[in-house]
């Protein structure tokens, strides 16, 4: 048992690293700059924190929509509604906290304007295929994909809510404080609902194997 | 709190280093015990990092996004060149006005006819929806600064009505009834004694609402052109919602709502109505949202594009609130709605004997909204808002989310308006609950 305990002290160590880096350091001091510089009028400084902040912003978008196109059009929506309303932004939480929120919003009411069909049938495009490794077999290769899409299908029975507090956590690694103000809840009920969201893929994962039998 | 919580979600926030030292001691005790549960954990972690190995894309909306922007830049400063140039007509317009003024100043006989042709010019221009050269005199009747009914058509006084401010006189010539609940006053069309002089000096500064900036359009969302099968034009030329829109379950949630209204532009007062409009709910229907924030926004476009201000009143006057109340029965009535107010103005003198008997001061019932519960079928509801919307601009929006807020309770129960069990929806008619606020100012406004 000794084992489990230094593995999950380990992995808990690389979590707490990689939260750390997502939620503060450096990128707080720059953004505010860039911020300063966009409304001083130099909209370069606004092509940066697009350039910084695109591809996170896209592909949480793209587990969240379930639809790459889709999340392509709300990144691009978000930012430009980000810029318009850039000088309402007071500082109180990070940019890119605030920039999600924004794509967040305009994610969940992409969904719930989708027939009940649509969602469950998309496929977001890349979610099967995997960057090939030098020393990857073509068989590795297809396993992977395999359960990528696995993880895929799982991830898209899950109920809205949950897929949103888990992408906000495992793909962007947010902190807690940050996923209730995104989400608008309290901590507490972060918490839950991701235990209760990471309890039902797990569930989701084990059905799909046990009817692949 | 977390000692509460069960193991097994402690065990979730663990894995996300999210716990107290107590409580991670807790699981760690249990983790050197427990092999399910120390399983759980890992297979947690496992699935997190297979969701963290999916493949990412990349993209680059850069250029688009820059595109955007830049486009509602050159926009933005194209309307502001046109403002400039169209304050600086104004001015020029206002000079010769005063210029005018004093000129008749010294012929008294051409008073009366002066007024017919400024009222007439001016009603003209709001009525058609002016704009452009329209503007002269819109910001006038905008400050409701220039009320005459004499030598006007019958067809017009009553519109007139609504732009005059000075309730006290207009009220003088209005049914004594116009307090009573439920009641529908028809406006009297009774000549009143106008002195031009007088009038700039009852002017309505433009709420802080209307001063604002200007919101870039071209970040708004788009509005739609056409009207649909469904969706029937207003008479501003919106195509306003379709009744199915209106006929939706709604259930709002305040936080999304409030977002949106602010990314559209929509100021802080407008938004405190909203928010005190509406109950938190769990599943927001953004589609309902977004069907709210279309219509605030192209109301908002139409305010702007017009210049109108009319809508908001100085705090306090009695015969204010009543003039708003008795304006907004008048609405109902045209637009054909059946209603009954649920809570009646708290007279002045139950007011001030209250007072007098607790020796506190009593707020005044009046500060409050007056609850109106309305029969409606969407299309009244939206003739209702057209209606409406000269006069109420900054509660539109509220009275919009009041129905919707009442819309959530989904099934019609009489028993939740106990009053109102009379007034069975007829056909596809739905209740709703209006809100009217005939005291509220804008932060600051005088």
């Amino acid at each position: 048992m000794a084992t489990n305990l230094e593995l999950g002290k380990k992995g808990n160590e690389s979590n707490r690293n990689r939260v750390r880096s997502m939620n503060s350091g450096p990128n707080t001091h720059e953004d505010e700059q860039l911020i300063r510089q966009t409304l001083a009028g130099e909209s370069s400084a606004f092509e940066s924190l697009i350039g910084k902040y695109q591809n996170r912003l896209f592909h949480s978008m793209t587990q969240l929509l379930r639809n790459s196109t889709d999340a392509e059009d709300i990144v691009q929506e978000s930012f430009i509604r980000a810029f318009t309303k850039l000088n309402t932004f007071r500082g109180g939480s990070q940019f890119y906290t605030w920039l999600y929120r924004i794509a967040h919003n305009a994610a969940i009411s992409q969904i719930r304007k989708r027939k009940p069909t649509e969602s469950l049938d998309q496929e977001v495009d890349g979610m099967g295929k995997q960057i090939a490794g030098c020393h990857e077999t073509p068989s590795h290769r297809l396993e992977q994909q395999e359960q990528n899409q696995r993880l895929s299908d799982a991830l898209d029975r899950l109920k809205e809510e949950q897929r949103s507090v888990l992408v906000l956590r495992e793909m962007d690694g947010l902190d807690y404080d940050a996923i209730a103000e995104i989400l608008d809840v309290p901590v507490g009920t972060v918490r839950s609902r991701l235990h209760r969201a990471r309890t039902q893929l797990k569930e989701e994962l084990e059905r799909q194997f046990t009817d692949s039998e | 709190m977390s000692r509460s919580l069960p193991d097994h979600e402690l065990l979730s926030a663990y894995l996300d280093d999210e716990l107290s030292l107590e409580d991670r001691a807790r699981v760690e005790k249990r983790l050197e015990t427990d092999a399910e549960y120390a399983a759980e954990l890992e297979s947690f972690r496992d699935q997190q990092q297979r969701l963290q190995a999916l493949p990412k894309s990349s993209i680059d909306v850069r250029q688009c996004v820059m595109e955007a922007v830049n486009d509602a830049h050159s926009e933005v400063a194209n309307n502001e060149r046109k403002s400039s140039w169209q304050s600086a007509a104004w001015v020029i317009a206002s000079l010769a006005a005063v210029l005018l003024v004093g000129l008749f100043l010294y012929q008294p006989e051409q008073v009366s006819d002066f007024a017919m042709v400024q009222n007439e010019a001016t009603l003209d221009d709001e009525m058609s929806g002016g704009v452009g050269g329209a503007e002269l005199s819109l910001k006038s009747s905008a400050a409701a600064d220039i009320v005459t009914e004499q030598s006007l058509p019958a067809d017009r006084s009553s519109a007139l009505d609504s732009l005059a401010d000075d309730g006290d006189s207009l009220l003088k010539h209005r049914t004594p009834d116009a307090e009573r609940p439920g009641s529908l006053v028809q406006p009297s069309v009774e000549p009143m004694a106008v002195n031009p002089s007088e009038s700039r000096s009852r002017s309505i500064p433009a709420p802080a609402f209307a001063r604002r900036d200007k919101v870039d359009a071209s970040s708004l969302p788009a509005m739609p052109t056409e009207p649909t099968a469904e969706s029937a034009p207003s008479a501003s030329g919106f195509a306003a919602p379709s009744a199915d829109d209106y006929a939706m379950k709604f259930k709002v949630d305040q936080q999304p709502m409030l977002d949106l209204l602010e990314m559209a532009g929509v100021d802080t007062e407008e938004r405190s109505i909203a928010s005190s409009s509406v109950d938190g709910g769990s599943e927001a229907d953004d589609f309902a949202i977004e069907g709210l924030l279309k219509d605030a926004t192209e109301f908002k476009r139409l305010d702007e594009q017009m210049n109108r201000s009319w809508y908001v009143r100085p705090k306090g006057e009695q015969s204010d609130v009543r003039l708003t109340l008795e304006l907004f029965r008048n609405a109902l009535s045209e637009a054909g709605c059946a209603y009954q107010e649920e809570k009646a103005l708290r007279p002045l003198s139950e007011q001030s004997a209250m007072r007098k008997q607790t020796k506190q001061n009593v707020p005044s019932r009046n500060k409050e909204p007056v609850e109106f519960i309305v029969v409606a079928t969407p299309e009244q509801l939206v003739r209702l808002r057209d209606s409406l919307a000269p006069f109420f601009s900054i509660y539109r929006l509220d009275l919009l989310l009041r129905a919707i807020a009442v819309e959530r309770q989904e099934e019609w129960d009489g028993s939740m308006l106990p009053s109102v069990k009379g007034l069975d929806p007829p056909g596809d008619g739905r209740m709703y609950q209006f809100s009217v606020y005939p005291e509220k100012q804008p932060a600051g406004d005088q």
